[in-house]
């Protein structure tokens, strides 16, 4: 195996002009994980905001009050308005709220001072996830609005224990960005590196690298490397990105998601060197990239939580290094050092690239046969 | 490259499949140090697989391919540094400059920078194209685009350069400065193997080969083998009335001579010598006849039309 640096120099110079020279491609190696990441950073989020939410009580309820203030100050609620007599199922009908909260006859305190009386809460739940939130939501403020008041409520229905650890606010942004790590970079890797490689085989540019003295090693990693570099530059851009404008927290170390960008890069980059082998035009490296890219991303975890994906697929995942690379960055990122959980996964990653890159140095041929 | 009095390419009875299409059938033929050899035949008669092979591109099916002495598929890394190879595809990046294709092409044959400057200076110098340094190539015109191939493929300074048809679709004026350039990289000692299918630029090659489907079927300096196909040369009719078809079927029908049209004039084979001078008194007011020499085509076509007639 012979692998001469100024070959390598060479290589480097000519794809990173070639980039520089292209604007579609300068746009989609750094724009579009941009644009990505801002999306799932603003836009695109699980989470249930802008609830209406309308209370049926006197006015003068020291509880109801209380209530309307912390779900107004919780950030989950768009109004919070206090009714004295009003038909709770009209309201929701006429959509001026999703969910009505009715104290009972004798008001919140009687009933709290109880502890078991049912309060009723009425819910639209024609959008069955987001209902479910809401009455969580509610259910929440109720219950610390009678703790902060001393009522005893541990035997009623009001009961809540829930910790939510590491996303306090369960917040998707945080738990989207490090994913979308993975998955920007992978989607850029895959198909820029892999069209490169088949553009040289469109136009005939192959056949000079071929007639030249370049070993194999040397044509792979020329043709690979300059896009290990891009791939690591746009790990870090979007980490910046979501550190720096979505506040996300960052609780690990740089080095974690070198290691972990660096491993899944060279995973993602294997592909491409493998797909490039079978194809011929940038158009089937283009297909080709997509044929893994859909499969890819959906048994990833990005989006769905391997654990719920039914057996034969999610056998699927675990040959997926998308899937490793993902949960090591929620992990890195989210939660700092489960120095464990991050070498398990550091490991497979390893083992993946090592079937990967065997299978395309094996078919990355030298000869035009 | 030792320079031992020893053919510099040697192939035998190559022959490379295509599953069960045969592109070469069973070639053999050697080529010899410092001469323009040239290798002529249509599109697809197999010309551009033989240069794969022999620049190690492409393994053979069957048979020996030597250069210097070394099989080629077994000592591939050895021979590349010494064999330049500019492809019958364009393979310069449209989107570098000229400099920054030479650059490229230099390092891929390990010259540091200070080498590929010295060396393109050299080369622009001697194609004469200083001025387009740094002109993106996508700019260039076609003709100039192929002798900054050229140029990409000398600088590494090889010995033995492999030319896959370099002037077509190019203009008459670039082929003639492509065939001053590569009789000047002749002089200098190298050895030039080029294929084309341009019969007049085959003349001025040293030695040529005819393929035909996948074999050869001539072989020769241009003269000898204008005598093997021509051992009689031609003569030219030069018309004083315009006359010419009907003298050509009458030629035909008598079995006189096989003429063709050939501008103004016929060109002709004469087949029965005696009746052709009688016939040519019978008709001196018609007619001239001046003797004239067969091009290469002529050759080739002879050579194609004789084996088609098998």
């Amino acid at each position: 195996m012979k692998i001469r640096r100024i070959v390598l120099q060479g290589f480097f110079k000519k794809e990173f002009t070639q980039i520089v020279r292209d604007p579609k491609m300068l746009f989609a190696i750094f724009f579009i994980p941009l644009i990505q990441t801002v999306m799932f950073g603003l836009a695109l989020t699980s989470e249930v905001k802008n609830v209406e939410l309308a209370v049926l009580a006197k006015p003068s309820s020291r509880v109801a009050r209380d209530i309307r203030a912390r779900a107004q100050a919780s950030g989950w609620f768009k109004v919070a308005d206090i009714f004295e007599h009003a038909d709770p199922v009209s309201l929701i009908e006429s959509r001026r709220a999703e969910a009505v909260l009715i104290a009972p006859k004798e008001g919140f305190e009687k009933a709290l001072e109880r502890g078991s009386e049912p309060v009723q809460l009425l819910v639209n739940a024609t959008n069955a996830q987001r209902a479910q939130q809401v009455n969580g939501y509610v259910q929440q403020i109720v219950a610390e609005v009678a703790a902060q008041r001393g009522y005893d409520v541990s035997s009623g229905v009001i009961q809540l224990d829930e910790r939510v650890l590491f996303n306090h606010n369960l917040d998707t942004t945080s738990y989207m960005i490090p994913a979308l790590m993975v998955m920007s970079t992978f989607i850029v890797l895959l198909v820029v590196c892999g069209m490169a490689i088949a553009k040289e085989k469109e136009t005939g540019t192959m056949e000079k690298l071929i007639s030249s003295p370049c070993t194999v090693e040397e044509i792979m990693l020329g043709k690979t490397l300059p896009y290990f570099v891009i791939g690591l530059v746009i790990v870090g851009l979007i980490l910046f990105v979501g550190v720096a404008w979505f506040g996300i927290p960052f609780r690990g170390s740089l080095w974690q998601v070198g290691v972990n960008g660096g491993l899944f890069a060279l995973s993602a980059l294997a592909v491409a060197l493998i797909i490039s082998t079978v194809v011929s035009t940038q158009q089937q490296a283009m297909m080709g990239s997509m044929l893994y890219l859909l499969p890819g991303i959906l048994l990833s975890g990005v989006f769905f939580p391997v654990a719920n994906i039914p057996g034969v697929f999610r056998w699927m995942c675990y040959l997926n290094p998308m899937m490793y690379s993902v949960a090591n960055f929620r992990a890195v990122i989210l939660k700092g050092g489960d120095m464990g959980l991050f070498w398990s996964n550091c490991f497979w990653l390893t083992v993946i690239c090592v079937v990967l890159c065997t299978c395309a140095y094996k078919n990355f041929k030298s000869t035009l046969n | 490259m030792n320079k031992e009095h020893k053919p510099i390419i040697r192939v035998e009875n190559l022959t490379v499949a295509f599953g069960d299409f045969k592109a070469v059938d069973g070639i053999s033929f050697s080529v010899e140090r410092g001469e323009i050899f040239g290798f002529l035949g249509a599109n697809g008669a197999g010309k551009t697989t033989t240069i794969r092979c022999i620049c190690g591109l492409l393994n053979p099916t069957q048979g020996v391919v030597e250069v210097d002495g070394k099989d080629v598929s077994s000592s591939t890394l050895v021979l590349k540094p010494h064999i330049g190879y500019m492809s019958q595809k364009f393979t310069l990046y449209p989107d570098l400059t000229v400099r920054e294709n030479l650059v490229f092409a230099g390092s891929l044959y390990g010259l540091t920078r200070a080498q590929i400057k010295t060396r393109a200076a050299e080369l622009m110098q001697f194609i004469g194209l200083t001025q387009h340094l740094d002109e993106p190539v996508k700019l260039l015109s076609g003709g100039v685009k192929q002798v900054v191939a050229l140029a990409a493929t000398l600088l590494h300074n090889p010995d033995l350069i492999f030319l896959d048809e370099p002037t077509a679709g190019t203009s008459p004026a670039t082929r003639a400065d492509f065939w001053r350039l590569i009789r000047t990289l002749a002089q200098n000692g190298k050895t030039i193997f080029v294929t084309t299918h341009y019969m007049d630029e085959a003349e001025y090659c040293g030695r040529i080969v005819l393929m035909e489907r996948g074999k050869i079927i001539a072989a020769g300096t241009p003269q000898a083998l204008k005598k093997q196909f021509f051992p009689q040369p031609p003569v030219e009719l030069l018309f004083k009335r315009p006359e010419q078809a009907r003298v050509r079927a009458e030629l035909k029908a008598r079995n006189i001579a096989s003429a063709q049209m050939f501008g103004d004039a016929l060109r002709a084979e004469v087949q029965d010598a005696a009746r052709f001078d009688k016939y040519t008194r019978q008709n001196q007011a018609i007619f001239d006849v001046h003797p004239a020499q067969p091009t290469l085509e002529d050759v080739f076509l002879k050579a194609v039309c004789g084996r088609e007639g098998k």
